[in-house]
């Protein structure tokens, strides 16, 4: 019987026996890897891990009774309204806050009434923490785990993007660079499986099994963060004074397409993203359309010029009244009508027959190749999930060729539109812009910049740096000019199409140039929707550029020449 | 007889290191414990205290820190003149 029994334990069930065994000597840990973090150009964090804590409590360890537990650890909570229209309300906020201290109580003492485990609070702070273990309560047990921080908690959640869960309840990034980056930021969990003694301690005679892991690689930015600083600062009070309904800014490296500053409004924050609305996640500079009026001017007549269909000495015989088309009739935006103009005085004056005149003599097609040749139709490239290429009408007719001409019944991303401009300050060729210079990871991997292709010969590049510099210096604008500076711009006021047909009171105003003109160090564009205080953008986007462009030339260390008025 | 005395003593012997060996690995194995998790506690401070420098030394912080102390902003420029001696007498 004896030697039976000891056969059933030896063969029959030696496989089950042995792994018991097994699992009481082997420890399995999994370690999670920490998501990569994004840094500025100048070493700075934008995006970062931080620690947060779950508060359990272990009811069989538990001494005190519920409600004195509940008691000394309330005090050290911190809690926080998110409605705004609340938070500002000192009377509301009070009895908001009371209330959610209340719920907060009773939801303790009816988990500290159960048996076993119980999560008493989450997403405490190392501070709430901290506070909370001091008063060394028997049986409660804090969980660590990391989430996304944004210490500049600013107005680049739209650059950056979030972190939520997928739906197997993995960390997964959405949108921007967080949504672009993924597989780059992510980690790999590290396991390891190894015996261990009675007390937990690794046998180093025993088994080990390694599956290493990966931390998350980190992104450097070609962003700085003084210019994102006072890019925000600017663009926020930009909004606030022009009482436009959204606005967007980009500064970008002209010559490697380096984004330096990006930041749009309205935003969200990216730390509680949820509580927004679903339709601020996407960074509109690259995923919205907009009609850019008339700072399309200077690419068609880029192009005119590089055909050498016309030269700065031509004189457009079809200036003075307005142009028929069919049915349509092209009209200036002033009512004035300028005879023999020259191409810089259409684009001082942004003349609209004027550039139907240049137009006509660059060719439908060719104007269209161009158009395509400067980006417009595809994707520019850049490292943002939620790039859309604006698609171009597959049918032209001759008044859209003549309106394409001067920016209407064509739509652009606010990208698309700097990444062309800055191609005529790239001496013509077009770059990839690119906001991440490097991956970082056991070693840091550049990414280097990318040329699009030559669209213009850097000749004319200088000749249309030139009448742009005209346009800035003596357009509508002018009197916002920055002084003792040669900036090349132009403005844009593009009526905003409603139901089919323009809206007169609802305008998008931008101003897109560079500066230094001859020697750029930044391609900037300032794009304001529907401004209240001036439909114009002479009288809106513009001064905001030239503001921003003083700062900016300030902080690169290039003084106002004084020869320069 | 000499032969099986002389593998009894080898394998006795043996042993003996085996289990002194082991012995001695076990209490290293409480070191190597003890090393892993300070160098976890040690990672974990490393990235808490990464996050409280970023939260500090934040643009949006010390803005408001330096219009407290007084500083404005200014949009003039100065510049020294590097060709004048600074140690003339």
């Amino acid at each position: 019987m004896v030697i039976l029994r000891l056969s059933y334990w030896q063969i029959v069930k030696k496989d089950e026996l042995s792994a018991q065994a097994q699992d009481q000597y082997t420890s399995k840990e999994i370690i999670e890897g920490s998501r990569g973090t994004i840094i500025t150009a100048d070493n700075f964090p934008l995006v970062v891990n931080q620690a947060v804590y779950s508060l359990g409590a272990y009811m069989p360890s538990v001494v005190d009774s519920p409600t004195s537990i509940v008691e000394q650890i309330l005090p050290h909570l911190e809690f926080s309204i998110d409605d705004v229209s609340i938070a500002t309300d000192e009377a509301k906020l009070k009895i908001a806050l009371e209330e959610i201290k209340a719920n907060t109580k009773s939801t303790m003492l009816e988990r500290l009434g159960k048996s076993g485990y119980s999560v008493l609070a989450r997403s405490l702070s190392v501070k709430e923490k901290d506070a909370i273990e001091a008063l060394g309560i028997k049986g409660l047990t804090f969980d660590q785990s990391f989430a996304r921080h944004y210490p500049e908690a600013s107005m680049s959640a739209q650059l950056t993007g979030f972190v939520g869960r997928d739906d197997l309840g993995k960390s997964t990034g959405y949108f921007g660079l967080e949504g672009f980056y993924d597989r780059e930021l992510s980690s790999r969990s590290r396991i390891e499986k190894q015996d261990v003694d009675a007390g937990g301690n690794p046998l180093l005679t025993g088994d080990f099994q390694l599956l290493p892991g990966r931390e998350g690689r980190s992104l450097k930015l070609h962003i700085e963060r003084g210019t994102q600083f006072v890019v925000e600062e600017a663009l926020k009070e930009g909004i606030t004074h022009y009482g436009a309904k959204s606005g967007e800014v980009i500064v970008m490296d002209p010559e490697t397409g380096g984004i330096l500053a990006m930041a749009s409004w309205p935003s969200y924050d990216p730390s509680k993203f949820h509580l927004y609305d679903a339709s601020l996640y996407k960074n509109p500079a690259v995923a919205n359309t907009y009609e850019p009026g008339s700072t399309f001017k200077v690419l068609i007549m880029a192009a005119a010029l590089n055909e050498g269909v016309v030269t700065e000495n031509d004189q457009c015989e079809i200036c003075h009244e307005p142009f028929q088309i069919g049915k349509y009739q092209i009209n200036t935006w002033d009512g004035e009508y300028m005879a023999n103009a020259t191409p810089a005085d259409i684009l001082v004056n942004s003349n609209n027959v004027g550039m139907v005149w240049a137009q006509r003599r660059l060719g439908g097609e060719k104007m269209l190749e161009y158009i395509k040749k400067f980006g417009f139709g595809q994707k520019t490239g850049i490292d943002l999930q939620e790039e859309v290429a604006s698609t171009l009408r597959s049918r032209w007719g001759e008044i859209d060729y003549a309106t394409s001409s001067f920016g209407q019944g064509i739509a652009v991303t606010t990208i698309q539109m700097l990444s062309a401009v800055g191609a005529l300050a790239n001496q013509g060729v077009l770059m990839e812009p690119h906001l991440v210079q490097s991956v970082i990871g056991e070693t840091e991997v550049p990414i280097p910049p990318k040329s699009r292709g030559q669209v213009i010969s850097p000749d004319t590049a200088k000749r249309i740096t030139e009448l742009m510099i005209q346009s800035a210096g003596q357009g509508e604008a002018k009197w916002a000019a920055a002084k003792g500076y040669e900036i090349a711009g132009k403005t844009g006021t593009a009526q905003v199409a409603v139901e089919g047909h323009y809206d007169k009171d609802k305008t998008t105003a931008s101003f897109v140039g560079f500066a230094p003109a001859k020697n750029p160090k930044f391609v900037m564009i300032v794009k304001l929707s529907e401004p209240g205080t001036s439909q114009w953008a002479s009288e809106t986007a513009a001064p905001l550029w030239f503001s921003l462009a003083r700062k900016l030339l300030i902080r690169y260390n290039i003084p106002p020449d004084k020869n320069i008025n | 007889m000499k032969l099986i005395k002389l593998l009894f003593i080898i394998i006795t012997g043996l042993v003996i290191t085996n289990v002194t060996l082991t012995n001695r690995t076990v209490d290293e194995s409480v070191v190597v414990s003890k090393l892993n998790q300070d160098i976890a506690t040690l990672q974990n401070e490393n990235t808490i205290l990464k996050a409280q420098v970023a939260e500090a030394g934040s643009l949006d912080k010390l803005t408001l820190k330096l219009a407290e102390a007084g500083f404005v902003e200014t949009t003039q420029i100065v510049s020294v003149n590097t060709t004048s001696s600074v140690a003339s007498r």
